[in-house]
Parts: structure tokens; C-alpha cells; sequence
């Protein structure tokens, strides 16, 4: 059995989109990102126009991701930042404090 | 109390009279769509379009009155205090069903959680898109992985989860089953329950007491029919699996998944069949089919049933002695749990799925006849009472005096010449809700038959509202909390997804499992089965409960 995470080190990528038209648009971007193995987390703020998402760097890269958004869709100005993976399995428990939004 | 009331991101009006918005999924590219549930020729439909796919348009309920019935009983829901809201990413729900975590915006608890144990399965029909092809990576967390999820779903505020589902694949492929229910009751879970073929407990005569003994409730176990034809599966192993919890008193529950034109005319032939074991089996849980991939339309109409229709069936088959106006959607107990929370200042369980997910009845055995609760009971009555004096309470009334109302009251929604005889179900209710105990309603199991529907979602039939309000949860090993039709209808992003991260490969489960045959599958001795005894007790010579004439 793999009791061991299966991830060491993720990096937390946060891009700009340009061209959603619809909370719908960002939810299919989202789902579209997801179904690539490499990306574990993602969320695509609409009315924001962002979009962040935790990737494996073992298998893949923010040029490769930032080039999978297709027109009409742009994406750019990355930020980076490499993050635990253990951290976020630990955050992504339930906490003691109350975020009931 | 607490958490305010949520209100669905797809609108306030999902209980509204029909039409209602809602949002869908393309069945094709899964794009989050615009829908409308509207009503055709008596039927409930749903349809939406696709940009790239064009439109669908799919059956969503049968009965456009049941409908109409069913969504009176819509119930408040407040979710949990603790969401798995990311401090690293956000997923606050506003891309559901993508953003599942628990988000911020789901509506519902966990009410039953499930954890899967294992992607590997002893059999391989196939439908079956749950177990692990040879050569493919194997999925089995670890002990404590398993003892981290139920951790975290027990970390649910303010309500918790008190049941659990050991899953698969077949749970019961794995030697080290025992310590995993041990591991539940350590965790504090009142209810350990399998997912399973039964064949297991079918063949291996010592597995239920041991399973009993480790602290197991039941087996929920799969039941397509009684034959041969209607259900492939487990047809000729099913009596053994009876007969060996029967032995070490561990209930059963009945699991047929219905199919129009393939086992939906043996509805009522398991209902009997379940009436003729009640010494162990404790429900019938029917789930009309969920189509998974691509489908072809004319294929889809032809072999879909939803809970209105096989409600239908069953009234056909059981020759009106369970008829449709006995069966309540689940939400409907939701005042039982207000009128406890308001009584003892403490939140309750809540039952605040959407109406159209699951139904519900109740049989008690008459001497020798079922009786359906609702035919001795005002049901409709009753909960409105226990919703008018929950809000009394809420106001500030004494609990002293609510009690006494309740003991004076209660009698007038009992119909005392229809109740079973021996049973006095106004005093079992009064103690349950008023005293919380529950110990009366232990003893009459074995003269009641919960049925129940559950029909979970495809991509042709989802309405994102009943998502919000899903109360059957997977844990999942990265820490999320995932409900059943996200889980299983977008596997590429939860299930499937996940376990590949923490699979091991073939191979390396060999080298881990040297005195294991991961090739293993089970071949049945058809003609040593259907020889024994047990074999025919089961299935010839039962008494029929439903005969001609009779209502």
C-alpha cells in the first residue's frame, strides 16, 4: 500500500485569464485544467479573471499550463511559489474554525 | 441555531412548481450548462444545450404529480461549520461541481460516508467500471490512511457523520477487512456497514461473525432480482450470504439497482423475497440505474427508471398492498430531527437532501401481512405538528409542556384499529423523540422492512441543485470530502484521479502481497449451488405476502 503522500514539492501558480464571458466559462476552464494529471487543484474566479491551481513539477511546467489555455481564452502573468504537499493535505482537513461562508 | 439557512447557487426556486432553472453538464465535454426541469405529458424532463454538443433533453421523474408532491417536503439546509475551504486554493463553490472539498456553499453534512478500500474486485462483469483491469494500478490506502479519513469526516461541525460504507471494488478482497471495521468503532462510528457481492460472506462461513464481532452493523449487499436472468451477479450465492449472517446476526440490506426492461418486473419479487428473511434483512434499498459514459439515446429512454417509476412498479407488482401514496421523500423526517434539536438545544442529524434523490417507506408485519406505516399513521400530519412545535420551542415554550402536548396529541394521527396488532408506535415515538430512546425500536426489527429508493445522478440527468444538498460522501485520502455524484460522475477529476496518485502499480502490489493472487476471480460451482438445500429453501417455497386479491 502507498502510505506515503504522492507528492513532495506542488508550485502554486496564480495566472490572469482574459475572455471569460460566464461563470460557466470559468467552470469549464476549471474542469479542462483538472483533467490534466499534473495539475492537482485549480479554481478559476470568474469575476475576478484569475486563476490558481497547484501543479507537479515533476510532470509539467507553468509555460506548458499557461500555453494550454486557448483562445478566446488568454492567460498570463504567472506567480509562482512551491509549496509542501503535506501542507495542503493537512489544510485541506477540517479545521477547527468555523469558515461557513 | 447556529448556521444559517443555505441557499442554492442555482437559485431559491429548485422546489418552485415547474419549470425550474437549474444548472446541468454537458453528457459529453461536462461543461457546466444552463438547464430547465420542466413537465411533458405528465413526466418530468430536463434539458440544456451544449454550444459544441447541441441539446439533450432527458427524462428527470416519471410523474409529474409525484413531483409536484414530492417537493412540498424540500427541506432547511444549514451545511457544516468547518467547509474544506483551501487556505491555498479557494473552493468556495461557485464552480460547482468542480470545486468539491467540502466547499463553503454545500448544504448538507455527511450523512453516510464511504470510503473506498480497495479498487480490486473478485469479479469482473461487465457493466462495472469500479474495479481495477489486470495490469492497471492497484488503489488501496493504508490502515491509518483509512483511520485519517474517518478522522476527518468525524472532524464535521457541528454535526457529524455516525455511518459508515466500507466500499470497493469488493471490500472484501482485502485480508485485513476486520481491523478496517475495528478501526471505524475505534474512530466512534455507531454504524459499519459493506458495500459488497456477498460472496464473500457467501463463501467464507466464519467472515460474518468475525466482521459482527469486530463491530459491523450490515451488509449492504447487491440483489439485481430472483432469477437467474435478472440477477447475473450473485444470484446463486445470495442464500449462502443470508444464511451465514443470519447465523451471526448481522443484518442485510438489499441492494438492487433497477433497470426498465431488464429487472424492473422483480421489484416486487425482492420486496417478498426480503418479507420472507426478516429474521435478517432490515431493508431493501432500491437505486434506479445511473448510466455511466456515452449512451445512445433510444438506449437510454428504453432502460430508464426513476424512483416515481419504480414506486409504480412496485405498486403494480405488490398488487397495491405498497402503493405510491406510501412513499415520502427522505427530507420529510426532517421535522423529526427540528423537534429533537429544538427539545434538547443540541443540532441533529439532517436529512436535507433534495426530494427527488430518495424515497422512503416503512413495513410492518400484521401477523402475517405487510402493513405500510402511512396506512396507520398520518404522516403529512404528524410532521407538521412536530414542525409547529419545534418552532414553539425555537420560540421559547416550555419543553415540559411540549412533552405533555405530545403525549396528549400524538394519539390523533395514529390509526389505532390499522396499527399492527402488538405494536404501539405512538409510545416507540414518543420515547424516541421525546425520552431519545431508541431501544424499543431495536426490538421490532425483526417485524419491519425499511424499503427505500436512492437514485444517484449521470451527466444526461444532473441537476447541480441536488449536488448542493448530497449527504452520501467519500473520503478521499488527499483530505477532501467529495458527495456520491461528483465522485462518480466526474471520476476524471475526483475518483479515478486521486487513486491514481496514491496507487501502487501491479506489479509492485505483487511484491508487497507475495502470498496474494492478485489474478484471482471467482469461478461459482453453478451445479453444486443450485443442489443445496439452501439454494432452494431460498428461492422455492417461499410464502408470497402479495398474492392475487389481495390490497
Amino acid at each position: 500500500m502507498k502510505s506515503a503522500l504522492p507528492f513532495r514539492k506542488l508550485i502554486r501558480l496564480e495566472f490572469s485569464v482574459s475572455g471569460l464571458k460566464s461563470s460557466e466559462d470559468a467552470a469549464a476552464l476549471q474542469y479542462g485544467l483538472l483533467l490534466n494529471d499534473a495539475i492537482i487543484r485549480c479554481h478559476v474566479d470568474f469575476s475576478g479573471g484569475k486563476c490558481e491551481l497547484l501543479y507537479n513539477p515533476s510532470d509539467t511546467n507553468s509555460r506548458k499550463i499557461i500555453a494550454s489555455v486557448k483562445r478566446p481564452l488568454r492567460a498570463k502573468a504567472p506567480d509562482e511559489a512551491e509549496i509542501n504537499y503535506a501542507e495542503i493535505v493537512k489544510s485541506g482537513f477540517h479545521s477547527q474554525g468555523a469558515k461557513n461562508g | 441555531m447556529g448556521l444559517a439557512e443555505k441557499i442554492s447557487r442555482v437559485g431559491r426556486g429548485y422546489a418552485s412548481a415547474l419549470p425550474v432553472k437549474t444548472r446541468s453538464l454537458c453528457p459529453e465535454c461536462k461543461a457546466p450548462l444552463p438547464a430547465e426541469i420542466y413537465e411533458k405529458s405528465g413526466r418530468v424532463r430536463i434539458r440544456k444545450t451544449c454550444g459544441i454538443h447541441g441539446k439533450f433533453d432527458e427524462m428527470y421523474w416519471e410523474s409529474a404529480k409525484f413531483y409536484d408532491f414530492a417537493r412540498k417536503f424540500s427541506a432547511r439546509s444549514r451545511g457544516i461549520e468547518n467547509p474544506n475551504v483551501g487556505e491555498i486554493i479557494n473552493n468556495d463553490g461557485t464552480n460547482c461541481p468542480f470545486d468539491c472539498g467540502i466547499c463553503s456553499n454545500h448544504h448538507t453534512h455527511t450523512g453516510l460516508s464511504n470510503i473506498v478500500v480497495t479498487n480490486r474486485c473478485d469479479m469482473s462483469c461487465w457493466y462495472c467500471f469500479f474495479y481495477a483491469k489486470e495490469g492497471s494500478p492497484i488503489y488501496e490506502p493504508s490502515l491509518g490512511q483509512i483511520r485519517m479519513m474517518l478522522r476527518n469526516l468525524k472532524n464535521e461541525k457541528p454535526v457529524s457523520t455516525n455511518a459508515v460504507q466500507i466500499t470497493g471494488g469488493e471490500p472484501c478482497v482485502r485480508d485485513d477487512i476486520v481491523d478496517i471495521v475495528k478501526i471505524a468503532k475505534e474512530e466512534g462510528y455507531a454504524h459499519v456497514q459493506f458495500n459488497t457481492t456477498g460472496i464473500a460472506f457467501a463463501n467464507d462461513a466464519e467472515l460474518a461473525k468475525k466482521v459482527k464481532d469486530a463491530g459491523a452493523t450490515t451488509v449492504y449487499m447487491s440483489f439485481d432480482g430472483t432469477s437467474k436472468k435478472t440477477n447475473p451477479k450473485n444470484h446463486w450465492e445470495a442464500p449462502f450470504a443470508i444464511e451465514n449472517c443470519r447465523k451471526a446476526k448481522l443484518g442485510i440490506v438489499l441492494v438492487p439497482t433497477l433497470i426498465n426492461s431488464v429487472n424492473d418486473n422483480d421489484a416486487g419479487n425482492i420486496i417478498n423475497f426480503a418479507l420472507n428473511n426478516l429474521d435478517v434483512i432490515r431493508a431493501v434499498n432500491f437505486q434506479p440505474v445511473s448510466f455511466v459514459g456515452r449512451m445512445p439515446k433510444a438506449l437510454r429512454e428504453k432502460q430508464r427508471i426513476t424512483i416515481p417509476g419504480a414506486i409504480k412498479k412496485i405498486e403494480e407488482q405488490t398488487r397495491g398492498v405498497i402503493a405510491e401514496s406510501d412513499w415520502y421523500p427522505v427530507p420529510c423526517v426532517a421535522p423529526f430531527s427540528q423537534f429533537v434539536e429544538a427539545l434538547t438545544g443540541r443540532r441533529q442529524y439532517e436529512l436535507s437532501i433534495h426530494f427527488a434523490c430518495g424515497a422512503a417507506t416503512y413495513l410492518f408485519m400484521d401477523g402475517n401481512r405487510p402493513v405500510p406505516i402511512t396506512r396507520f399513521i398520518d404522516v403529512e400530519g404528524f410532521t407538521e405538528f412536530l414542525s409547529e412545535k419545534a418552532q414553539e420551542l425555537e420560540k421559547g415554550k416550555s419543553r415540559i409542556a411540549t412533552g405533555a402536548e405530545m403525549l396528549l396529541k400524538l394519539g390523533k394521527f395514529i390509526d389505532r384499529k390499522k396499527q399492527p396488532k402488538r405494536l404501539n408506535i405512538g409510545k416507540l415515538l414518543f420515547n424516541a423523540l421525546v425520552r431519545h430512546d431508541y431501544k424499543a425500536l431495536g426490538e421490532i426489527h425483526h417485524k419491519t422492512l425499511f424499503l427505500g429508493m436512492m437514485h444517484f445522478m449521470d451527466p444526461y440527468n444532473y441537476d447541480q441543485a441536488r449536488v448542493e444538498r448530497c449527504d452520501v460522501h467519500y473520503a478521499m485520502p488527499d483530505g477532501r470530502i467529495i458527495p456520491f455524484c461528483a465522485f462518480n460522475v466526474l471520476p476524471e477529476i475526483y475518483r479515478d484521479k486521486v487513486q491514481r496518485q496514491y496507487s501502487v502499480s501491479w506489479k509492485e502490489w505483487q511484491r508487497l502481497h507475495p502470498d496474494e493472487n492478485i489474478n484471482y476471480k471467482y469461478r461459482r460451482d453453478v451445479k453444486r449451488l443450485e443442489a443445496s438445500e439452501i439454494y432452494r429453501n431460498a428461492y422455492f417455497g417461499q410464502q408470497n405476502f402479495f398474492p392475487e386479491g389481495k390490497k
